[in-house]
């Protein structure tokens, strides 16, 4: 399994534009001497009935050091005669089946390692009377693969406080799934709703219904064409109890994971890049440290300031887990965010907590303005 | 400072193989986003309607607190299907429908549009023959105006950087046109096309 998931997480890693080359080793329990721990270090553990003692000193050892180890057993079922002692309480998982490539590990180590985000948002945006089975089936898978979950029904509004929090909210979203039937469409909140999830870059996965020709305006989505097969036998396609097939449901789940990835590094690229590009234009020094957040030299300052690119808008525990990356003593801290889709009442919610907080949160877009003012 | 032209689409893969085969939709998206925030930052963004490029526009002029700085063409010969989103910009320029002849109308939306001129500079991005054709009217209509094809987004911008390369390269600072072809970060680099 070891090959597979190397293979995986350097395939990740390219998807979110590190070379892995550069920045991933990888060790097995007989290397663990050269371990350096100023390295950002996780860990993965395949348990199954033979374990040997090498493997369990490696597991205690990194234990000792308080790195995040993720326990994969065959089944759940004996799970503690499958890993060493001291994995005992920690919660294990299982690779389904319909996941040879390990994608769910690599995905949770990448997450643990910050180079994707442990927040995994989708919202399902759908017409009740249309497709409702299948936005609540598809609630379930997402569910199940520790999504949060915004199901969306066209016709429940309760005014624009509450569209400005829902809007705000999309912007910590990754992925958007668009149940596309017949009249799903003819909603403006929709169309808003697709218009803002473009703006922010998110992926977005059009299931076009059977009949149906593709909704006019949507051909930023990646579409997906389901045919009368990919129903489960029983209701016809369109109306509130017709689900998929498992089969057509899992393809689905998988091109999702893959299309929020590819936003996710697309998001966090654009960021990152922005950021770069202005500070090197000003002159200043870049170093890119390991646990996503840069170094920002000054010409004739002796500290840097230690920047950390923010994918979506950030919220106040984001902001002590910054700080927290800042060392100690702390450097000066600043996050950088996209501020578009902001809320206005969060962004004065952050304009308050900047002058009380140890660090910025500072929008990409006012970098410049930031710059020129000697920070 | 001058208008900015914009002429953006997304490849249909149904009807176009030979635009999908370098088309990059997401840098189509982004670029038309990061255009259109940089442009009505300063001046106002000229662009026929399109039903996916429209409502993005929309919605970023919106925030900007910019609607009046869209200046949008639509020919008539579409009034049935244009999206609600096109409607909203206060600056909606109808132009005659000729006849029932859907590429005549067109080509008179386009002249009308391009006779708005003169222009800071023109930004083309993904797109088909649309896009291949309001570059060559542009160039044509304003000689010495500089028009970008983001090659980097694909499609139609690509195939007009590779045809029209010698023509560009008078606008950009040496090592650029390699820019055009590479650069994902639009924000700055749109900045420094528009020299702001």
């Amino acid at each position: 399994m070891t090959p597979v998931l190397n293979a995986t997480l350097h395939q990740r890693m390219a998807d979110l534009g590190i070379d892995p080359a550069d920045a991933l080793a990888l060790f097995t329990e007989a290397m663990m001497a050269g371990l350096d721990n100023r390295s950002p270090t996780v860990a993965v553990y395949f348990g199954g009935p033979a374990q040997t003692p090498q493997a369990a000193a490696a597991v205690a050892t990194l234990r000792h050091h308080g790195i995040f180890i993720l326990p994969v057993v065959p089944q759940l079922a004996g799970y503690k005669t499958q890993v060493p002692a001291s994995l005992h309480e920690v919660n294990g998982t299982v690779v389904p089946p319909e996941d040879p490539a390990l994608e769910s590990v690599a995905q949770r180590l990448l997450e643990e390692l910050r180079l994707v985000r442990a927040k995994r948002l989708v919202f399902i945006t759908y017409r009740r009377s249309d497709t409702r089975g299948v936005a609540e089936q598809l609630y379930r898978a997402f569910d199940d693969r520790s999504f949060d979950v915004f199901l969306d029904t066209h016709s429940i509004r309760s005014g624009f406080e509450f569209q400005s929090v829902l809007w705000d909210q999309m912007a910590d979203a990754d992925l958007l799934i668009l149940l596309d039937s017949p009249a799903a469409l003819s909603s403006r909140w929709v169309r808003e709703e697709l218009a803002r999830a473009h703006a922010l870059c998110l992926g977005i996965l059009q299931l076009v219904w059977p009949g149906h020709a593709r909704s006019p305006g949507t051909d930023f989505c990646v579409p997906f064409y389901l045919e009368p097969d990919d129903f489960a036998s029983g209701p016809a396609p369109i109306g509130e109890r017709s689900e998929l097939a498992a089969a057509s449901l899992h393809r689905i789940m998988t091109l999702a994971e893959a299309l929020r990835a590819r936003s996710l590094a697309a998001r966090h690229s654009r960021l990152v890049g922005e950021l770069c590009q202005r500070v090197s234009t000003a002159g200043w020094g870049i170093d890119i440290q390991p646990g996503y957040c840069i170094d920002l030299h000054r010409p004739g300052r002796p500290t840097p300031i230690r920047a950390f690119p923010l994918v979506g808008h950030p919220d106040s525990h984001q902001l002590h887990q910054c700080f927290d990356g800042c060392g100690n003593p702390p450097l000066d801290g600043l996050v950088v965010y996209d501020p578009l889709g902001m809320w206005d009442k969060k962004t004065l919610h952050l304009t308050w907590l900047n002058g009380y907080l140890p660090l910025r949160a500072l929008p990409v877009t006012e970098l410049n303005a930031w710059i020129a003012s000697g920070p | 400072m001058r208008p900015v032209f914009l002429s953006a689409s997304i490849p249909d893969p149904r009807r176009h193989p030979r635009y999908i085969d370098t088309a990059d939709e997401i840098a189509i998206r982004e670029s038309v986003s990061a255009l259109a925030t940089v442009v009505l930052h300063h001046t106002t963004l000229v662009f026929g309607g399109h039903p996916a490029i429209s409502p993005l526009v929309r919605l970023i002029a919106h925030g900007l607190d910019a609607m009046d700085k869209v200046r949008i063409f639509q020919s008539r010969f579409f009034e049935s299907v244009v999206p609600r989103d096109s409607r909203e910009f206060t600056d909606l320029v109808w132009t005659p429908a000729v006849s029932n002849d859907r590429d005549a109308s067109l080509r008179l939306m386009r002249d009308l549009m391009l006779n708005e001129g003169p222009f800071e500079a023109a930004f083309f991005i993904g797109g088909m023959e649309g896009v291949e054709d309001e570059f060559d009217l542009f160039s044509r209509r304003w000689t010495g105006t500089p028009a970008f094809p983001i090659a980097s987004t694909g499609a139609a911008a690509r195939i007009l950087f590779d045809r029209y390369r010698d023509n560009i390269l008078p606008y950009l600072s040496r090592g650029w046109e390699n820019r055009l072809r590479e650069e994902f970060v639009y924000r700055p680099f749109f900045e420094e096309l528009l020299h702001l």
